[in-house]
Order: structure tokens, then C-alpha cells, then sequence
């Protein structure tokens, strides 16, 4: 694998320079469309724009603009000229992809976190000055952060390699097979855990049972039930499978010394992922 | 230049090149295009400048020096009268005869003709001069 | 210099674009790469650039496989296609970021072939019309000063003064150790560039010669009446009189004419082949 730093230095420069003009656009159009959205939360959201609001905009914005800019950097592999240009470009495959994921993956999500805070700042302003919600401003919360890099990257990457890989459409069959993904995997995930632990969760104490007494709920037949998500720390929820239950939950985690287990997963998918649209890249034809 | 469409291009531009000797346009020992330069203002490819210019080398109207180009051999215009008459008595005299004959043109007439050229085309020669 | 062995390719299965293709090119030729449209003259030459993997056969360029895209690979062969990608940059800024790529890029001269082809280098080339782009790029080409340069019909799109400036360019741009495949079905733009055709007819090549080997075996004639020619193999034109094509049984001399070659090839291939092909006669003189 043929790799040299002058040359990743050359492509970038290259990918920033024939791009100017849209990046420019970019750092005017993402705060803006931002700043519309977090506005329009302030206004009809109950309570305006509240600290446990700010986050998931915050951060559906930075997904959703990631993954467009993601489609558009590799989508030049789709259009024939571009295509032609990209693969004749005396630089080796891994140097190419080496280039694209650093745009995609750090430079983009950097530069939208750059430019949307401020904006997020200036309508927290205009939210508790202006408009009169009492509200203030998210704290930024370390594992949050981590959590969402963790799921951010892989994502891009599949999506890159989704991009790559099929001919038509590829940004609507992305989201089609991500969201099959997602689902399918937390299904699976769900059943998996369920088979395993389900029967292992306690039923009601004789305690729990003297308080449905108490409250005349005889007839409720509780049933421990689990609910989990790949995204859940790889943990799951134990708890009472019946709407209004406030009674005793549990959770299990994963011992504490396996914890490097899903770290070493996580780039061990990562870097599965890097070789895919690495190949990729060296076998696209035009 | 335009080509002409009978005869193979590397003639037609050794042809060329001897026109500018004949023409006084380059003199004994004056240095010629290169083979690129003659390329580009005929819009050939090179190589077929390069077979010109070896073909008058072969008949010793160019020489070369070894990286620094192609000359004007010495006596290239007398040697070029001498090829050019040569292919004159051989190739096109042939036919004007042979359309003498065929046409009973009188010596005489053609001796009249030649005689009355000669006058013009030396007052030619002489207002170019 | 390139070498293609019994290579197929077809883009969809039962439809072969190329079948069982040998190619041997050699540097210091201009190759003038002819075929109707649809020949498959881009596929070739995108096998000769990478751009496309052979289904069957192998192929050489410089001692490389194309397929593997090595960056001396890449350093070294320059593919010029028909419609080049869209770029907001002006030819100079274009030939700053990108020939950065080729060590031996060449931006004086560059600068140069611009101003030959009358191309403002500091307009956007997306803001410039199709022939005045495809100059800026076609200068682009010549100054990589790549070993290997593909132009898929460049002529395509450039008016007339600007096909004479391109025969001029590329008949100063051609090195000894270099080699061009320019592909067309314009015949005239390139009458008297090239020194060897290749036609392309039914997904092989069919011809691979030099205007000299050619002009040995066949002559070229202007004619009233074809039919009093002796050896004739192909005739057209109308009441302005006939281009022929003759047996050159006497080892006459006469200009290659391009368009009426190509034309008697398709409609008369196998008996002027069989012409070019037979072993040489006391006559012939060989190419």
C-alpha cells in the first residue's frame, strides 16, 4: 500500500480548494437553517427552547448534515467525469480514502460544531431574553460527546461504503438499509438478551405485591419484561413490561472488566469498515 | 502550406524546404527548422518531418550537426537544379513531348513561346530584385 | 510501451464490447484511434488507463498492470475524456492544485499552450464554453509531460482555428519516449498527425499500421473512371470524380487519405487487409 503524507497533504488541499465555493456556502447556510430550527423549537415547544431540547437538535443536525456531506463526498464516484478524475488522480486508493474520510468524518462534523454553537448560543439568548422561557444552556456532557463520535463514525463509514457501492439513488437505499439496519439489529439485540436473561429477571417482591395491594391493582398481572438497545452502554433494562409502572426496575451491565471488550469491537468495526471503502474505491471502474 | 493530395507528405515537405533553398530564402550553411519547429508550423507529425529531412540528407541538399540541428549543405541549390532537372527530363518532359507529338505542335511555335517567355520572366527576375 | 493481450470486456454479460483485443503501441507515435461511434474506442482506452478492468486477458502499460492504479502508474499515464468533470476553478488555479500530482508538470509551458489556444487562464473553466474548456484541458494534458497520453475526441467541439492550433500543439508536444492515442470519428482534424492507425470494428482491432506501410501496399489516386484502374480495391466520390484505392504493385509514392482509408475498411475490410497483410513484395517497402 503505497502511502506518503505530501500527497494526502496534496489531496486535501485539492479537495479544499475545488470545493471553496460550497464550503462557503455551507458556513452560511448550516447556522442559518439552525438557527431557524432552534427558533421554531422555541416557539412551539412547550417551555421553548429547554436544556434537554438543545442537545438532540443540536445533534440530529450535526447527523443529518454529516451524512448529506458524507453521500456528496463519495457520491463523486457516482458521476462519470468526476468519477474518471477521482480514480485518475496519481494518488493510491488508501491515500484517496485516507483524504475523504478525514473530511467526512472529522473536518465536516468539526467545522458544523464550529459554526452551529454560536448560533446555538446566540438563540438561547434570544429564547430566555426575547421571548421569555426560562431556560438555560445544555451542558456539554463528556460521555454524550463520546457517545455520539461512537455512533456518528461508523455510521459515516457505512454510509460511505454504501455510497460506493451501489449505482442509483445511493443516498435514499443509504438511509433505506441504515434504518433496516437499526431496526433490525436492536430487534435482534432485544430477542437475543431476552432469551438469555428474560426468565432470569425477578418477579414482583412481597414487598412490591403489598403495595399493588395497597393500591387495589390486584387484578394487574405483572410481568418482569426487558427492554434493550444497541445504544444503551450494552446494558439493558429490566423492568415491569406495563404503562404507568413506577415500581423497582433493574439493570444489568456489563462487568465492569469486560468494559474493553466493546471498545476493542468498536474499532475493530471501524477499521473494517475503513478497508471496505478503501476497496471499494480500488475496484470502482467507470 | 496545403498538401496536395497525390504525392506522400514527406516529399511534399522536402519539396517544400527545397523551394525555400531555390528561392534564396535559406542560403549555404544556413541552419533550418528543426524537425520540431517544421512540425508545428505544417501541423505533421514530427516523424514525417524527420523522413523529409533524412531523405535530403540522403541526396545531400541538408547535413546535420550532431545536437545542434540541420544545415544547408553546401552547392544545396545546384544540387537541388541538378535532382529537380533530373526528375524534370525523366517524369514531366515525357508528357509535354508525347502531347507535342500527339498534337503536331510546330518546334517553331513552342521555340516563339519559349523565347517571349523568357523575356517576361526576366523582367520578373528583375523587379523582384 | 503498451501491450494488451487477448483482452474481453463487455459491460453487460452477453454483450461484449471488446473481445479477444491484442495491441502492442510503441513510443514516439502518434496513434490516431478511429472507429464509429459506439466502436468501443473510450472502453479501449479507458482499459489501456485503469479505468476499466479486463474480464479476460492481461494488459501491460510500462511494465504495469493498469488495474492495480499504481501511483507510477497513474504518474505516468494521462487519460483525456470526451467530457472532462466540471471545475470552478480558472486553468491556472486548475493547473496549480492538480499538476501538483505529476512530477514532471510543466507550468510554463502550460501557461504557454493557453496562450497558443487563445484560453484566458484566470477565467472559471465552468464559466467558459465547451471548446474553450476543452483547450484549457487539453493544454492541462500536454504539460503533465506524462509518457502516455489518451485524448478521447478532443477535436470534438473545437472550431476550426482551434483544430489547427491542436494539430500544431501536438505536433510540437510529442517526445521520443512519449506515445499518443487520440481517438476520433472526425478523421480529417488529425489527416496528417498521425503516423499510425488503429480502427477499431467489431470489438477488435482490426488494423494497427503505419501511413507508411499503408501508402507501400495501396496507392491513392484521383480518377475519372476508376474502373480503368488496374488493382483497384475501392472507389467513392461522384461526378467531381473518384478517390480510389489501388494495389500498390509498383512502389508508388501517394498520400494517405485518411477519410476515404477508413471508409473502404468498412465496407471493403477483409480485401484491403488482405492487401496490408500479404508479405512483401519486390515492391513493398516495409514500414
Amino acid at each position: 500500500m503505497e502511502f506518503s503524507l505530501k500527497r494526502i497533504g496534496l489531496l486535501i488541499r485539492l479537495q479544499w480548494i475545488e470545493n471553496q465555493k460550497f464550503y462557503a456556502w455551507a458556513m452560511l447556510g448550516i447556522p442559518v437553517l439552525m438557527g431557524a430550527i432552534l427558533i421554531i423549537s422555541s416557539l412551539i415547544m412547550p417551555g421553548g427552547l429547554t436544556d434537554e431540547n438543545q442537545g438532540p437538535i443540536f445533534i440530529a443536525g450535526l447527523f443529518f448534515s454529516s451524512w448529506i456531506f458524507n453521500s456528496l463526498v463519495f457520491g463523486k464516484y457516482k458521476s462519470r467525469p468526476d468519477n474518471l478524475k477521482s480514480l485518475s488522480l496519481p494518488a493510491s486508493a488508501a491515500e484517496k480514502t485516507a483524504c475523504s474520510l478525514l473530511f467526512t468524518l472529522v473536518l465536516f462534523p468539526v467545522f458544523f460544531c464550529l459554526v452551529t454553537y454560536p448560533m446555538l448560543l446566540l438563540i438561547v439568548y434570544i429564547d430566555t431574553e426575547l421571548i421569555g422561557n426560562i431556560n438555560s444552556l445544555v451542558e456539554i456532557r463528556r460521555d454524550y460527546v463520546l457517545i455520539s463520535i461512537a455512533i456518528l463514525i461508523p455510521l459515516l463509514l457505512l454510509n460511505s461504503v454504501i455510497t460506493l457501492s451501489v449505482r442509483k439513488y445511493a443516498f435514499f437505499k443509504a438511509l433505506a438499509i441504515l434504518i433496516a439496519a437499526f431496526v433490525t439489529l436492536n430487534f435482534l439485540n432485544g430477542l437475543i438478551i431476552n432469551t438469555y436473561l428474560g426468565n432470569q429477571v425477578p418477579g414482583p417482591s412481597a414487598s412490591s405485591r403489598a403495595a399493588f395491594k395497597d393500591l387495589e391493582l390486584n387484578n394487574v398481572q405483572i410481568q418482569p419484561g426487558v427492554s434493550s438497545s444497541l445504544f444503551s452502554q450494552w446494558s439493558l433494562e429490566l423492568r415491569a413490561n406495563y404503562p404507568g409502572y413506577t415500581g423497582p426496575s433493574a439493570w444489568v451491565k456489563m462487568p465492569e472488566y469486560n468494559e474493553w471488550l466493546p471498545v476493542v469491537l468498536y474499532y475493530v468495526l471501524g477499521l473494517l469498515l475503513f478497508r471496505c471503502v478503501y476497496l471499494k474505491i480500488r475496484e470502482t471502474t467507470i | 502550406m496545403d498538401f496536395k493530395d497525390q504525392q506522400a507528405i514527406y516529399l511534399q515537405i522536402a519539396e517544400h524546404v527545397g523551394e525555400q533553398i531555390l528561392l534564396g530564402r535559406w542560403r549555404d550553411n544556413d541552419k533550418i527548422p528543426s524537425v520540431r519547429e517544421l512540425a508545428v508550423a505544417l501541423e505533421v507529425n514530427p516523424n514525417t518531418v524527420m523522413r523529409a529531412y533524412e531523405h535530403l540528407q540522403q541526396v545531400h541538399i541538408i547535413f546535420t550537426k550532431r545536437g545542434m540541428g540541420y544545415f544547408v549543405a553546401d552547392n544545396a541549390m545546384q544540387q537541388l537544379r541538378k535532382i529537380r532537372k533530373e526528375q524534370f527530363m525523366t517524369d514531366e518532359l515525357p508528357l509535354l513531348l508525347r502531347k507535342i507529338a500527339l498534337m503536331n505542335i510546330d518546334f517553331n511555335d513552342i521555340e516563339q513561346a519559349w523565347k517571349s517567355y523568357q523575356e517576361t520572366f526576366q523582367k520578373e527576375q528583375n523587379e523582384k530584385k | 510501451m503498451i501491450q494488451l493481450s487477448n483482452i474481453s470486456f463487455a459491460y453487460s454479460k452477453g454483450r461484449p464490447v471488446l473481445e479477444n483485443l491484442d495491441l502492442v503501441l510503441q513510443a514516439g507515435h502518434i496513434y490516431g484511434l478511429l472507429g464509429l461511434n459506439g466502436a468501443g474506442k473510450s472502453s479501449l482506452l479507458y482499459q489501456i488507463a485503469g479505468l476499466l478492468f479486463p474480464d479476460h486477458g492481461t494488459a501491460r502499460v510500462l511494465g504495469m498492470e493498469p488495474a492495480q492504479r499504481s501511483i507510477e502508474f497513474l504518474q505516468s499515464v494521462y487519460l483525456l475524456p470526451e467530457q472532462s468533470a466540471a471545475s470552478s476553478l480558472s486553468a491556472i488555479s486548475y493547473a496549480a492544485v492538480h499538476g501538483a500530482f505529476y512530477p514532471a508538470f510543466d507550468q510554463e509551458h502550460f501557461s504557454l499552450l493557453l496562450k497558443q489556444f487563445d484560453v484566458d487562464p484566470r477565467r472559471p473553466l465552468d464559466a467558459m464554453s465547451y471548446g474553450q474548456a476543452k483547450k484549457a484541458m487539453i493544454a492541462f494534458a500536454i504539460a503533465t509531460r506524462v509518457r502516455i497520453i489518451l485524448m478521447d475526441e478532443p477535436t470534438n467541439g473545437l472550431d476550426i482555428p482551434s483544430k489547427r492550433q491542436f494539430r500544431k500543439v501536438i505536433a510540437g508536444a510529442l517526445q521520443e519516449d512519449q506515445l499518443m492515442v487520440i481517438s476520433t470519428h472526425q478523421v480529417r482534424d488529425l489527416d496528417n498527425l498521425i503516423d499510425y492507425l488503429l480502427v477499431l470494428k467489431d470489438r477488435n482491432v482490426i488494423l494497427n499500421a503505419s501511413a507508411d506501410h499503408i501508402t507501400s501496399r495501396i496507392l491513392f489516386r484521383n480518377t475519372m473512371d476508376p474502373q480503368q484502374e488496374a488493382g483497384l480495391l475501392y472507389a467513392e466520390g461522384g461526378l467531381k470524380g473518384y478517390a480510389v484505392l489501388l494495389k500498390n504493385t509498383h512502389g508508388h509514392d501517394s498520400k494517405l487519405d485518411t477519410e476515404t482509408f477508413f471508409n473502404a475498411l468498412l465496407t471493403e475490410k477483409e480485401a484491403v487487409l488482405a492487401v496490408l497483410n500479404q508479405n512483401p513484395t519486390n515492391h513493398g517497402i516495409l514500414a
